[in-house]
């Protein structure tokens, strides 16, 4: 049973007890039985012949202890730092991360580059991913009442300010800070409009975090990106909801992101490319329902929602 | 699986000297890039096989169900945020 936890969100005291049982906490994989018994060594990984071995152990467990009934939620203390959950009615969107390079010919690729030259260990940089939550207000403010082919309209400050502090910059390196936004544009288009939906196109560029300086790349708070999107948006005028929004993002970073761990990323250019892209996803898988990173951590630019959008 | 995105001279042109220096505007992506650079930036296949598990993200319901269900459970934390987030 594959579980996947923040450390600082765990759940209620009985969850949290459970987990410090078993030591799972920071970042690391654990196996177990429901009960709390540790199966494996300690030092696990996810791969196939090290979980093969937890299998094995657990199938060498008596069933009772296997299954061995859990405490009763009800007589739990409620969390101290309780999940939030996406906004009611509202949207979710999932965006990715990557680092672009681009050829003598103009040709844009993806950048396989090592992630923390660095690193004794060295792995390639992986996609990393995030979430956005738009609220319910927000989502209905998108779309135009009398919505006609040509009509066009700037996308509400708070959403531009949400999405290119936290998805739209270079966050390739996990957990860096949000970056205020120090100028931006968002528009929708009405591309098209039939009986059962509506077309849109979202337009956008923004500048975020310091200003590019070539002589403070190795000097702290030195972080900046500039980004430029396009997007495709659909609202099903009959579910009254929205069935598309893909965005792309080409975007420059710039400055040293992870002075104060000295893992400054390396990848040769200065700046460097990186792109975004998000889609829109329903909500009703866990993963999708996991509070966008920059609502709880590393926000240093604000609340993530203005006080009256919730 | 890494495709190549040929953008057209001017743009492409355009785009090299802008890339060379920060602050200057990032050239428009032109529409029939779109789903290309889309595919691009999105997880490659087989890229992140440990993101494509079915996690559970609460300890009751994946207790409950690996006692429903018989099996051990195989718990990824992460210190700052979700592993399932930014890692």
């Amino acid at each position: 049973m594959p579980l996947a936890l923040d450390t600082y969100f765990r759940g209620n005291s009985h969850e949290v007890e459970f987990c410090q049982k078993v030591g799972a906490g920071g970042n690391h994989v654990v196996a177990t039985t429901a009960s709390g018994r540790v199966l494996g060594n300690e030092h696990l990984r996810l791969r196939e012949r090290e979980l093969a071995s937890v299998v094995e152990a657990y199938a060498r467990l008596p069933k009772d202890e296997r299954t061995a009934a859990i405490p009763d939620s009800a007589t739990a203390t409620p969390p101290k730092r309780p999940v939030p959950a996406p906004p009611e009615g509202g949207a979710i969107l999932r965006g990715y991360c990557t680092y672009l390079k681009q050829d003598k010919d103009g040709s844009i690729e993806r950048a396989n580059q090592f992630y923390y030259l660095e690193n004794p260990d060295r792995w390639m940089a992986e996609t990393q991913s995030d979430l956005l939550w738009l609220t319910n207000a927000e989502r209905e403010l998108l779309i135009p009442a009398d919505a006609k082919v040509g009509q066009r309209r700037d996308v509400a400050q708070a959403i531009q300010k949400r999405f290119y502090s936290t998805i739209g910059i270079d966050y390739m390196e996990g957990s860096v800070n949000s970056l205020p936004v120090r100028k931006s544009t968002m528009t929708l288009t009405v591309e098209a409009v039939d009986e059962k939906s509506i077309a849109l196109r979202l337009d956008g560029n923004a500048q975020m975090g310091r200003p590019f300086d070539e002589k403070l790349r190795k000097k702290p708070n030195s972080r900046g990106c500039e980004l430029r999107i396009v997007g495709k948006v659909r609202y099903d005028r009959a579910k009254q909801a929205l069935i598309r929004f893909d965005v792309v993002g080409v975007g420059r970073g710039w400055g040293n992101k992870m002075e104060y761990v000295h893992r400054e990323i390396r990848i040769g250019d200065d700046p460097w490319m990186y792109g975004i892209a998000c889609e829109l996803v329903t909500g009703e898988a866990p993963q999708d329902r996991i509070p966008p990173y920059n609502l709880l951590h590393y926000n240093s630019t604000g609340p993530y929602f203005a006080a009256e959008e919730r | 699986m890494h495709t190549k995105l040929v953008w057209p001279m001017a743009m492409a042109l355009a785009f090299v000297v802008a890339a060379a220096r920060g602050g200057e505007p990032i050239g428009e992506i032109p529409d029939r890039e779109f789903d290309r650079l889309i595919s691009e930036i999105r997880p490659q296949p087989g890229e992140s096989p440990w993101r494509e598990i079915p996690w559970l993200t609460n300890v009751t319901e994946a207790r409950q169900r690996a006692i429903a269900e018989d099996k051990p459970i195989v718990i990824l934390t992460a210190a700052d945020g979700s592993p399932l987030s930014r890692t």
